[in-house]
């Protein structure tokens, strides 16, 4: 609140530093966007420290995940910098560790878990409220055909918005259709 | 707890009186300074806050004080339930007022609903909504539009 241009209030008054704190709650693409409002959002969009406030409201809520060596789930709490294990669904947990891949689906995370024996893929899903984790399964897929196993061990996942999953191993992208028909790109 | 029971009175530019709790008051960070400094003791005027919004005001920080006890889960329920039915005029004069009362929380949650009410719209619509003047030559217009112009997809 220096200059006199950063008291100027619009019709509505609203003052420009209000403006701000609204304009560092939209997604990036927005802002981009309007960058090219007027001259004082592009140099406001542009401006370092008003980058460094959108950052940090970004990050507010924001994690990461990574499976480790020994396959637990750690998460990395970005806002509060702090590392912490989480537990797998509960079918995993007790049985020594499978093929297991974390991904994203439907803006959540994922456990992708092959089970061997049964020549099952599982994708489980998981739910946050507040500190409580809850998993879903998602998909149950059987993922061999003439008695061989379709997916190695390091596989990526993603989903079609008709219901069809997309598995990636080896080279090989599987569709798994919801009718259960298996296709190969 | 006697403290609690004193009640702050507060008075709107267009003159009405309001009686809240201490407790209420207290959720506003310019208050609280006040009762501690010992300014509060006579009704407070607050010069840009009209008695509509400072009634909406007090109605939020009714609605957290009483859902102290609550999970998150339902006092972001409150809270959107409380957001949503404010239009996007009123949704100015919040943010002013909660920013001049320092209700942190409110002030995040009113950015936040216009953030979330304007990420849609064309540089044209903010334009009109904010009432601002486009001061770029055509040109310069032209050069921003064709370096972002993935931005220009309205898809999301």
């Amino acid at each position: 609140m220096t200059s006199t241009r950063r008291l100027r209030q619009n019709d509505h008054g609203v003052p420009h530093h209000l403006i701000e704190d609204i304009l560092a709650k939209l997604p990036v693409k927005s802002l981009v966007r309007f960058k090219y409002v007027s001259e004082q959002w592009f140099r406001l969009i542009n401006d370092p420290r008003f980058i460094d406030l959108h950052l940090s409201n970004q990050l507010k809520n924001d994690e990461i995940y990574h499976l480790n060596q020994d396959e637990v789930i750690v998460m990395f709490d970005l806002h509060n910098e702090k590392f912490q294990a989480i537990p797998h669904p509960s079918c995993c947990s007790n049985k020594p560790r499978r093929p297991m891949q974390l991904g994203t689906l439907r803006e959540c995370l994922c456990l992708a878990h092959l089970e061997l024996d049964s020549q099952l893929l599982n994708i489980w899903i998981m739910d946050k409220q507040q500190q409580k984790i809850t998993w879903e399964k998602l998909y149950c897929i059987e993922v061999f055909r003439n008695r061989q196993l379709l997916i190695g061990p390091r596989f990526t996942f993603a989903e079609h918005k008709c219901g069809t999953l997309l598995v990636c191993s080896g080279g090989v992208v599987y569709l798994f259709k919801p009718n259960n028909e298996i296709c190969c790109l | 707890m006697a403290s609690t029971l004193k009640k702050i009175i507060l008075k709107s530019c267009d003159g009405k009186i309001l009686e809240v709790e201490e407790a209420v008051a207290v959720q506003s960070q310019m208050i609280k300074n006040m009762i501690e400094d010992d300014c509060a003791n006579e009704e407070i005027p607050l010069p840009d806050i009209t008695g509509e919004i400072l009634s909406m005001i007090i109605e939020y920080c009714k609605m957290h004080v009483d859902g102290e006890n609550n999970s998150n889960n339902e006092l972001i329920a409150r809270d959107a339930d409380f957001i949503t039915r404010v239009d996007l005029n009123t949704l100015y004069y919040l943010i002013v007022a909660a920013n001049f009362l320092n209700v942190k929380s409110l002030l995040d949650l009113t950015c936040q609903r216009v953030a979330d009410i304007i990420k849609g719209k064309s540089p044209e619509e903010i334009r009109l909504t904010f009432n601002i003047k486009n001061d770029f030559t055509p040109e310069e217009e032209e050069e921003i539009r064709k370096k972002n112009a993935w931005a220009f997809d309205y898809k999301d």
